[in-house]
């Protein structure tokens, strides 16, 4: 090449970089798809490979049910090639962490293996040591290696380990219903570390003999720990196995010999193993049978007695009762006649009183009588004092009378003796007065005078003056004679008064003696009264005390009587509850005894499972299978991608070229040679591609690997992917879409240079205009408005750039109707499976039995239980279990939960059985087997054919399918408990309960409810249905990842694709735009003329895509869906709407970018002649 | 007061370095009704002063007038009003749109204007009643001209610009096409401007502007014009 052109070459990258870089990224686009989808099975694949001999993987693995021996290892491993041999004990159980019961995803009891590990060969090989003879290695992911017997390391998935396996948990790991001491020396480990292992590499853990027969999670513990002498498997590795890939043929080539080698040998050793289990375990079970059968006789004779016992002190108590009675109603007739002669005494009493009351009357009237005459003696005695006053009145009247009588008199006679005598001396008179002998005042002072007279007066004189003096006597007489007359009348009065109050006084006397009397009798009758009352009170004391007495004789009783009853309540439990005990002690030696006897009939179909990596290793072909739905995935879509990115390119080229004629007509007319002109565009193209496509690669490769296998992580236990550089998909990638490019830019330089340069220098003869198919229906066509019509002619004008414009706008819309479709069909699993109102699974808890129970032959009290639990509205027994399923159609085996109710009438409350294409309801027949949907599809099995269920025993049975039921998780086979008799003649033996909640429950209501529920003997589990779904929904999002990578990548196609094209037709169409504008068009109706097409061509690209779309997402579904998984089958209306809308968007969202183009468009671009 | 009065007007492009100065202080004026050539060779500015004019460029000095109004200073939209209802144009490579029929080119004029013609009719007048439904890969160079003019013409402007109508076509071809323009511009009354490179064509117009180097040479006005028939070069 020429410097000038090489030069015009750089020059022309760099003035249409757009353009350059267009195609750079298409390129990239297209083939990072191609390459990173490509890559991701490959990638996958070898990190399976790299971790396998990282960790040593066993090139073949025996499992044996019976376990194998020190001597079948020595065998195995005199066998020639055989470079390394070793034993792996392990036993499984039951699990709880920290103390909890632990439920599965599907609900059941949390089974675990307990793996033995060489701690310090782990360590060793931790630290670099390559020891051939320390197969399956498990890596530690996070914490320690176990420095002590009592600490375990732990299973990392997310799927089959509780979300309690943490650092520092305690493990608690028992039998199913039988003694794990005997294996292991202890059974609670530390969690002291987080590894991953070979051994199980999906999330599914294999089959076990416990539980429902699904393995749960494994844990593995310091090998000391083992009691065994035997071996649960044995891993071998062939020497010169490392030479070869395990996915190669000559790996294979390598290995099948031995396992079939093995195979082979096996019937010979095991049934030496098996003789000398069945001699020591039929004497054990021989032996137990006859201890079983002894301390059951015990118990049962022991429990005979003691019910005897309880039910005598029940009678007593009952007894007790009739005393108590008795008691009560001789109380009550005493109580009876107390009460009445108290009532005779209170009568009697009461006439006592009345008695009483009228002598008190009688009293009272007496007394007030009495009282009334009380004023009579003191009248009386005051009469007889105004009696004697008036007496000695008349006495002193009396006196006076007289005094003054003599007095008058003997003056009379001093005065007679005066007149007569005349001559008496004074002294005479005087001695006259004297002699009289009265004494008086008037005597003295008649004295007094006549001592004052001096001489003796004439009689006359004297007679004269002693006259007045008698006057005055005389008259002091009459009046004193009138006062005695007064006196004496008065006295007469006081006399007849003193009389009367003598006799008021009398009559007095006579009332006071009958008030005495009275008194007396009062007295007597209130004495009376007073002793009644006494009587009475005393009568009533006395009864009254002596109902008291009996009284607290019937409390003390009944107070007795209930201590009886209740002791012998207690009594009765405590029998009940030593009987309960009894029952789970012989129920434990009957487990045990069933399971040794099991384990003797399982030894007759014992088996060496013998198998190379992909299936000794759990999970390792699911893995190589997913690997290779991947790359089934990368053969549709990639394809997509890079057709469209090759037509952009060539488009972008051939136009290219077309625009620069002239250059190439001026070229060659300066004698160019053809190839030297080609050169330029094999040079621009070569480069555009060449960047592209390596940056590409790199991009794909590091990204879709990573991503997908990040979608993929929840569902295997890999180390992160191994990015690879792969020139298988690399070099194909780059040739194919550089080559194409390359090849496209020569051909067209080359078609342009054919003709002469004369020609390329005129402009390139306008392209003749079509009509278009449509223009055939004049009818609807005339209908049309005029700018549709340009737009049809336009878009079906060039073929090239329509095909183009609707592959890249439909390869977006399918993939994002398969991104969202695909969303859909998760949701649709979990809706209808678990959240919808029509949901199949419409139990909320189930419940796990410790043991199983034939109802007809013994109760299972833990159903009486449940049911009896006012939480619970309605409960269903159903035995369920694990088996391998296959069909006659089908090579395919699955893992299946047989599903039996005991009720096959209430079956419908918990699970909605219906057909999965009517949706009509399905009941259990009683000549066949329900089975779900994607069981059917997997084993090609429609109604009427046969399932064939294999038993772990080997045993195996064929039964009718009589319907096929929706469903989307696990796969089930639904039977009638006749139907399960009539195949296995046995009763199905019930191991789980499942139950709908009355109430809407709290969290912390749940948990109370579980913990009581597992308090009981019966019940060992119980889990809710949300939890399980919940794990369900982290499946499922994983899977989501996918939606988004479809959903992003179709974007980011529909943005390239449109707008590449969009920026070619503007090109292509500068002149007729810039015609347009000088015509008047204004820049709306400009934008509209021009992406009227594009939008016409989004519309079929859409409209084209949602078919597609359909197809895609079938694919994307049947890549994304996990074994135990159904998802929805439709792709769901929003879906579609959401895929029209976003690509439709995309493209307006080009056009929206592009519009600033068109309005740069100068008008002179129309007077240029054509180039 | 002119149809169309061009005062002093300047254009200059500058590419890299260089400032070519396309239009260098233009000024003449044409009446209503004239059919005017604007004559000049190859970058004597003809184009530049016919863009201005058609409102498809702007000038950097100086005034444009049509029908009194003033071109250069009108807005985005007024201008694009301008062109859609005022103008027609006629370019030298017709510039159909290949993928529409002489019919729907025409239409894609009209459908523009309300004052539109009807294309039929427009097609009849330019002779080509029977190719409406050709598509112009169908035509010929003489036959798609005419579309293109029927297609300026359709919209009923009032100035009809024509770039180099025959510069891609033959002799008699040319004759038709300028024949067309003169008879149009008789019968309509619609002013016409053409521009040319063909001197010889000067003496059927009514006005000739002869430019040289971005500037007015010379403004000739003919009160003769001789029908395109008796022309000969």
């Amino acid at each position: 090449m020429n410097r000038a052109l090489l030069t015009d070459t750089i020059r022309t990258i760099s003035r249409t970089q757009s353009r350059f870089f267009s195609i750079v990224l298409i390129v990239a686009l297209g083939i990072s798809f191609f390459a990173g989808m490509n890559a991701t099975a490959p990638d996958m694949k070898d990190t399976a490979e790299k971790y396998l001999t990282a960790s040593n993987a066993a090139d073949v693995r025996i499992v044996s049910s019976a376990g194998l021996t020190n001597e079948d290892i020595a065998v195995l491993g005199s066998i020639q090639g055989v470079e390394n041999i070793s034993g792996e004990k392990f036993v499984d159980g039951i699990l709880s962490v920290n103390d909890q019961k632990v439920s599965d995803i599907d609900g059941s009891q949390l089974t675990v293996r307990v793996i033995a590990l060489d701690c310090t060969k782990a360590q060793y090989a931790a630290a670099g040591e390559n020891d051939k003879s320390f197969m399956n290695r498990p890596q530690l992911i996070e914490g320690s290696w176990p420095t002590g017997a009592n600490q375990c390391l732990v299973d990392q998935s997310q799927l089959s380990t509780p979300e309690e396996f943490k650092i520092g948990s305690v493990i608690t790991v028992e039998g199913d219903g039988s003694d794990i001491t005997g294996s292991l020396q202890n059974t609670q480990y530390t969690i002291t570390g987080i590894i991953r292992t070979p051994l199980y590499i999906s999330y599914e853990r294999g089959y076990t003999t416990i539980g429902t027969g699904k393995l749960g999670t494994f844990i593995y513990v310091p090998e000391e720990n083992f009691l065994t002498d035997y071996y649960g498997a044995v891993n071998i590795k062939i020497s010169g196995s490392e030479k070869f890939r395990t996915d190669s043929e000559e790996y294979k080539a390598l290995i099948d010999p031995y396992v079939s080698y093995i195979s082979s040998i096996s019937q010979e050793r095991l049934s030496l193993r098996v003789a000398a289990l069945k001699a020591t375990y039929t004497a054990l079970v021989a032996k137990s049978e006859i201890s079983y059968a002894t301390s059951k006789a015990d118990i049962e004779a022991q429990i005979a007695s003691g019910e005897k016992q309880v039910a005598e002190i029940l009678e007593m108590a009952q007894n007790g009762d009739a005393t108590l009675a008795g008691y009560k109603e001789q109380y009550n007739q005493k109580a009876k006649e107390a009460s009445e002669k108290i009532d005779e005494s209170k009568l009697e009493h009461s006439a006592q009183y009345a008695e009483w009351e009228k002598k008190r009357n009688a009293y009272n009237a007496a007394k007030e009588l009495c009282d009334k005459y009380s004023s009579a003696e003191t009248d009386y005695k005051n009469a007889v004092t105004e009696y004697n006053v008036a007496t000695t009145q008349v006495n002193t009247s009396l006196q006076t009378v007289e005094y003054l009588q003599n007095l008058v008199a003997t003056t009379r006679s001093a005065i007679d003796q005066l007149n007569t005598n005349q001559a008496v001396s004074l002294s005479d008179i005087v001695g006259r007065f004297e002699e009289s002998g009265l004494v008086g005042s008037e005597v003295d002072q008649i004295i007094s005078s006549i001592n004052s007279w001096t001489a003796v007066g004439t009689a006359e004189e004297m007679s004269a003056y002693m006259e007045p003096q008698l006057q005055q006597l005389e008259e002091q007489l009459a009046a004193s004679k009138q006062e005695l007359s007064d006196a004496q009348t008065e006295l007469a009065n006081k006399k007849a008064e003193l009389e009367k109050a003598e006799k008021l006084v009398a009559t007095l006397n006579q009332l006071e003696a009958e008030l005495k009397k009275a008194e007396i009798e009062l007295t007597q009758a209130e004495k009376a009264l007073t002793t009644a009352n006494y009587d009475i009170q005393m009568g009533e004391l006395e009864v009254l005390s002596q109902l008291s007495d009996m009284k607290n004789q019937i409390t003390n009783y009944e107070t007795n009587l209930q201590m009886a009853k209740e002791k012998a309540k207690t009594i009765e439990a405590e029998f009940e509850e030593t009987k309960t005990n009894a029952y789970i002690q012989l129920d434990k030696a009957k487990n045990q005894l069933e399971a040794a006897k099991d384990f003797l009939l399982s030894l007759d179909s014992a088996k060496w499972y013998v198998s190379g990596r992909a299936e000794g290793l759990t999970g390792l072909d699911d893995y190589y299978q997913m690997a290779e739905r991947t790359s089934a995935l990368s053969a549709v879509f990639p394809w997509i991608f890079f057709i469209v990115a090759a037509l952009v390119c060539l488009n972008s080229m051939t136009r290219m070229i077309d625009d620069e004629r002239t250059q190439l007509g001026t070229l060659k007319a300066m004698g160019f040679y053809d190839k030297e002109i080609v050169s330029k565009y094999v040079v621009y193209s070569l480069s555009a591609s060449l960047i592209g496509a390596v940056s590409g690669c790199l991009l794909g490769f590091s990204i879709f690997p990573t991503v997908l296998t990040k979608a993929f992580s929840i569902l295997f236990d890999m180390p992160p992917v191994v990015i690879r550089f792969r020139l298988v998909y690399a070099v194909p990638g780059i040739i194919i879409s550089v080559g194409v490019t390359v090849l496209a830019s020569y051909l067209a330089a080359k078609k342009s240079l054919r003709t002469s340069a004369s020609t390329l220098m005129r402009p390139k003869a306008p392209k003749g205009g079509k009509r278009v198919w449509l223009e055939n229906f004049p009818a609807l066509w005339s209908k049309l408005g005029f700018t549709t019509k340009v737009t049809f002619r336009n878009v079906f004008r060039n073929k090239k750039r329509f095909v183009m414009a609707v592959i890249g706008v439909m390869g977006c819309t399918a993939l994002m109707v398969a991104g969202f479709g695909l969303n859909n069909s998760i949701n649709a699993t979990l809706k209808n499976q678990f959240t919808d109102e029509e949901k199949i699974w419409n139990y909320d808890m189930q419940i796990v039995l410790n043991g199983s129970y034939d109802t007809t032959i013994t109760n299972c009290d833990a159903a009486a239980v449940v049911s009896s639990r006012p939480e619970i509205s309605l409960s269903m027994l159903q035995y369920m279990k694990v088996f391998d399923t296959n069909s006659a159609r089908s090579s395919k085996t699955m893992e299946t939960y047989l599903l039996i109710p005991e009720n096959a009438e209430i079956i419908h409350n918990f699970i909605r059985l219906r057909d999965a294409k009517s949706g009509d309801p399905l009941t259990l027949p009683d000549n066949g087997a329900i089975i779900t949907k994607k069981l059917a599809d997997e084993l090609e099995l429609s109604v009427g054919d046969i399932i064939f269920v294999t038993m772990t025993s080997g045993y195996r049975v064929g039964v009718p399918v009589s319907a096929i039921a929706e469903n989307y998780a696990f796969h089930y086979v639904y039977m009638s408990k006749n139907v399960y008799k009539g195949l296995f003649g046995a009763n199905p033996r019930y191991n789980y309960i499942t139950a709908n909640l009355a109430t809407e429950l709290s969290p912390e209501q749940r948990a109370a409810l579980s913990a009581e529920l597992t308090n009981e003997y019966e019940i060992s589990a119980v889990s809710y249905s949300d939890e399980i779904q919940t794990m369900f929904e982290n499946i499922l999002n994983s899977i989501g990842y996918i939606v988004i990578i479809l959903v992003v990548s179709a974007g980011l196609l529909s943005l390239i694709v449109m707008y590449n094209l969009s920026v070619m037709n503007i090109n292509e169409r500068v002149k007729e735009i810039a015609t347009i504008k000088v015509l008047g068009f204004d820049n709306r109706e400009v934008s509209a003329y021009i992406f009227r097409e594009n939008i016409l061509l989004s519309l079929l690209g859409t409209f084209f895509g949602l078919f597609f779309g359909v197809i895609l997402h079938r694919v994307v579904v049947a890549v994304g869906e996990v074994d135990i998984v159904m998802f929805g089958r439709s792709v769901g209306f929003m879906g579609f709407f959401y895929a029209a809308v976003l690509s439709i968007g995309f493209s307006m969202l080009v056009n929206l970018i592009l519009r600033s183009n068109l309005k740069k468009v100068d008008m002179v671009e129309s007077l240029k002649s054509n180039e | 007061m002119s149809f169309i009065e061009f005062e002093n007007v300047y254009k200059r492009y500058q590419t890299g370095e260089i400032i070519i100065t396309a239009a260098d202080g233009v000024s003449f004026s044409i009446e209503k009704g004239e059919f005017c050539l604007i004559v000049g060779a190859s970058g004597a500015g003809k184009s530049t002063v016919l863009n201005m004019l058609g409102g498809m460029d702007s000038c950097d000095d100086g005034k444009i007038r049509v029908a009194g109004k003033l071109i250069n200073g009108l807005d985005e939209k007024a201008l694009i009003d301008y062109r859609r209802s005022d103008v027609g144009f006629v370019f030298q490579f017709y510039n159909l749109v290949p993928n529409l029929t002489a019919l729907e080119n025409v239409e894609l004029a009209s459908q523009i204007v309300e004052k539109a013609l009807k294309p039929e009719k427009v097609l009849e007048r330019v002779g080509l009643a029977e190719r409406m439904d050709n598509f112009p890969s169908q035509l010929s160079g003489g036959e798609q001209q005419r579309v293109s003019i029927a297609r300026a013409l359709a919209k009923n402007p009032k100035l009809l610009l024509c770039d180099e109508p025959t510069g891609a076509l033959d002799y008699k071809t040319s004759k038709q096409i300028l024949k067309l323009l003169q008879r149009t511009c008789r019968e309509t009354g619609m002013t016409v401007v053409v521009i040319t490179h063909n001197q010889a064509l000067a003496d059927m117009a009514d006005r000739i502007i002869t430019m040289r180097s971005g500037r007015v040479i010379q403004i000739a006005v003919n009160d003769r014009p001789v029908p395109v028939e008796k022309l000969e070069w």
